[in-house]
């Protein structure tokens, strides 16, 4: 009997085919089933399209576009697929094709007659998981053209559509189980290969395997330029230098998918209806593509470590057809699939992004440090040397001293705002970090965190007594050298970033007063919360924060756009150490003004008022 | 007169600039490429010597980009500085706090002395000025 002939033959092509299931099933239906042609069509339900996907005993020359993709409406199987979601036959039959309605719809007309085509049988594939659901959705059609003397049957249509619905699910998980199997390969042995180098071959080779597409491009971010840099690509159009091709946030439709963080899908770049996505998509650069743009989606890549953090973006255009080199468009699993490398890709991302920023701060760091030992060094090599010379001024001994001593103290500084760095990373219990003792909030932090700065203010020309304090203080139960690192940096950051065209302008003022319970807003009104403790307002007449960079500025190694055009030099660490370390002591900081002036507010809760705290489970977590 | 390019503040080079002065040289400090340009237009005449760092802010007038953030800005400027006929034949040192092969290649190739902070004392930079026969703008008898 020839279902049985059928379910046989089935069985031994599923069991034998990897994730090309689809094709071997075919060739496996047409042993059995005498017929002058078949095919399989794949229906994209967010295009309203379908796209051929395995055919036999026909072989279309490509540029004949419609017999590889083309849309639903007006074709045949868009017809036959509305007339069977009214009713809930297993099978479509066509006694001839060139009878109306059907030969109106029927687009190769020339194909039906040079194979003198006539009956037909199509058996709408239903999504296997979405049945299992209860819900009735068509993902494939597979189109029968057999000899007259077939009998079609609902207990074959039945054995085709299960077996045919069951092979695209399996294709799907073996699809993925493959990508991952790749790519993780291509980790595993990267040795010391760098990310470009790993990325070159899962976008030219591994993925491409899986979505058949012409274009693909992967952008990295940085934080220190702020702005996405090329990492990998099929090719850019015009052939860039790869330094040269970036976007900032916001910029063109890659910098608008790294702004909003979510993906989107472009069926069509030639039929875009939406204005602002049509602005947004004159991008600078785009893929190489040998065939007109068309389809295109854009992913952003999420660090694994922080979930809404960006780590990159990347963008494919033009997915070609899986037989034939023709424009198909993308569909929500092409989408889903490539979210799912995106997630073993983000490893890579991360490493490299965490070396790129563990070299920066290291050469920064060098920097940093050796000039105050250098103005050390050379103070002293002066000194030594024209200690007993008669020429030596008296008023320059002192000079060279206070030189010396500023610049250990700085030094000192600056080494424990490394150390807060390392123990905020190191995975040490807060209980072990700190050293908890009452301490006035005014007279043993503020001011000597403001003494601290003296040398820094003194070299830069600005008076010291423009920082000034007011306002009430309380006693905490605190680290005292962690909270004078606090405002050591808050204080040096409003001096590095004051105005430096009107230098008689400088002033900050630090002022205090008790919270009771009332609400917190930051700057553009966004609760904060309802809490009890005191809120510190440092205020500074400084160049101001630019609204976007709001929560930026608490980033490692952050440093502000367009800093490198001034003279301000800096890690980027001081107000990571700043929110770290409050952080750790439940207080929370924020800009609540972004200029003139800038105001940076610190909420101190009740709880450290008193030591209690340091006896609760929470103060012996580890570090966030 | 001695024009130096140089942001790092007056305290940190305080050894060099002492050292110069006592030994009769103007010295005149430019903290950043525009200052620098501004200087030139109102000294050229005077400008004996150039001393440049290599760790710079970009200013207005250099490129962020070419001078990789400033990162390499004083490479930028001694570029611009040698292709410009006004002020290609003023002599040129590199005071630098950085250490790396690619600078002190590029000096070489450019026959620029490279001077690294770390190991050049006054004295040295003072030696450097001598071999390079810059006199000092005022004459210091010394009993």
């Amino acid at each position: 009997m020839i279902e049985a002939q059928l379910v046989k033959a089935l069985l031994k092509a599923s069991i034998t085919s990897g994730h090309d299931i689809i094709p071997i099933l075919l060739k496996a239906v047409s042993s059995v089933i005498k017929c002058k042609m078949c095919s399989f069509w794949k229906i994209n339900n967010d295009t309203d399209s379908v796209s051929i996907l395995a055919r036999e005993h026909y072989y279309p020359p490509h540029h004949k576009e419609k017999e590889f993709v083309h849309p639903l409406k007006g074709s045949l199987i868009g017809y036959v697929i509305d007339k069977m979601e009214e009713n809930k036959d297993i099978f479509f039959g066509i006694d001839s094709i060139k009878n109306p309605p059907f030969w109106n719809y029927y687009l190769s007309k020339e194909r039906a007659l040079e194979l003198n085509l006539s009956k037909m049988i199509c058996i709408p594939i239903i999504n296997y998981e979405k049945h299992q659901r209860g819900e009735r959705i068509f993902e494939a059609i597979l189109n029968i053209y057999p000899e007259n003397e077939f009998i079609m049957s609902d207990q074959i249509g039945e054995i085709l559509r299960d077996q045919f619905s069951l092979a695209i699910s399996r294709s799907r998980l073996l699809s993925r189980e493959s990508l991952t199997r790749e790519i993780m390969k291509i980790y595993e042995s990267r040795g010391t290969k760098d990310l470009s180098s790993i990325l070159h071959p899962i976008i030219n080779r591994i993925l491409r395997r899986h979505i058949n597409y012409e274009g693909c491009s992967v952008f990295l971010w940085d934080p220190f330029l702020n702005r996405l840099n090329l990492e990998q690509t099929t090719g850019i159009e015009g052939k860039p230098k790869k330094q040269d091709v970036y976007y900032y946030l916001g910029e063109g439709i890659t910098g608008y998918i790294a702004e909003k963080k979510e993906p989107i899908l472009i069926h069509d770049l030639l039929d875009i209806k939406d204005k602002d996505l049509l602005e947004k998509c004159t991008h600078k650069w785009t893929e190489e593509t040998p065939h007109p743009k068309r389809s295109f989606f854009a992913l952003p890549i999420m660090r694994p470590s922080k979930s809404d953090e960006l780590l990159g973006v990347i963008r494919i255009t033009n997915k070609l057809n899986q037989i034939a080199p023709v424009v198909d468009y993308f569909d929500k699993g092409d989408l889903n699939l490539v979210k799912h490398a995106c997630v073993l890709i983000a490893l890579f991302m991360e490493n490299e992004q965490n070396e790129r920023i563990r070299i920066a701060f290291a050469m920064q760091m060098g920097h940093e440090m050796l000039t105050p030992a250098v103005a050390i060094k050379g103070s002293a090599e002066r000194l030594v040397r024209m200690w007993n010379s008669p020429f030596l001024p008296e008023g320059k001994v002192k000079s060279y001293l206070n030189d010396i001593l500023d610049h250990a103290k700085l030094q000192i500084a600056l080494t424990r705002t490394i150390e807060y760095i390392w123990k905020g990373s190191s995975g040490t219990p807060i209980s072990e970090k700190y050293q908890i003792e009452a301490c006035d909030l005014k007279q043993d932090i503020l001011i000597p965190s403001r003494k601290l700065v003296i040398p820094l203010a003194r070299t830069e020309g600005l008076k010291f007594d423009n920082i000034t304090i007011s306002g009430q203080y309380p006693v905490l139960y605190v680290d005292k050298f962690a909270f004078e690192q606090v405002f050591f940096n808050l204080l040096t950051n409003a001096i590095k970033y004051r105005e430096l065209k009107n230098p008689s302008s400088f002033q900050i003022n630090i002022d205090c007063k008790e919270n009771n319970n009332d609400t917190i807003n930051d700057e553009k009104n966004n609760y904060i919360g309802n809490l009890k403790g005191f809120l510190l307002h440092i205020d500074d007449n400084g160049i101001g924060i630019n609204p976007a960079e709001k929560d930026k500025i608490f980033l490692l190694g952050y440093r502000r756009k367009g800093i490198e055009k001034t003279n301000v030099r800096g890690l980027g660490l001081g107000l990571t150490v700043v929110k770290k370390i409050l952080d750790d002591f439940y207080c929370k900081i924020y800009v609540s003004n972004y200029k003139k002036p800038t105001r940076l507010t610190v909420f101190i809760p009740e709880k450290l008022l008193n030591n209690k705290y340091i006896r609760e489970k929470e103060w012996e977590r580890g570090t966030a | 007169m001695i024009l130096w390019v140089d942001d790092d503040t007056i305290p940190s080079l305080r050894a060099y600039y002492d050292e110069l002065i006592d030994a009769g040289y103007h010295v005149e400090i430019a903290r950043d490429p525009d200052e620098m340009w501004d200087k030139l237009a109102e000294y050229l005449d005077k400008v004996n010597c150039i001393i440049m760092d290599i760790l710079l802010p970009t200013g207005n007038s250099v490129d962020r980009e070419e001078a990789d953030m400033g990162y390499s800005t004083g490479l930028v400027l001694l570029q611009h500085l040698k292709n410009d006929e006004k002020f290609k034949d003023i002599p040129l040192i590199i005071l630098t706090i950085l250490n790396e092969s690619k600078i002190k290649a590029w000096a070489k190739k450019n026959n620029i002395p490279f001077c690294n902070k770390q190991e050049t004392t006054s004295l040295d930079l003072l030696k450097k000025l001598k071999e390079l026969k810059i006199p000092p703008d005022r004459v210091i008898h010394e009993n």
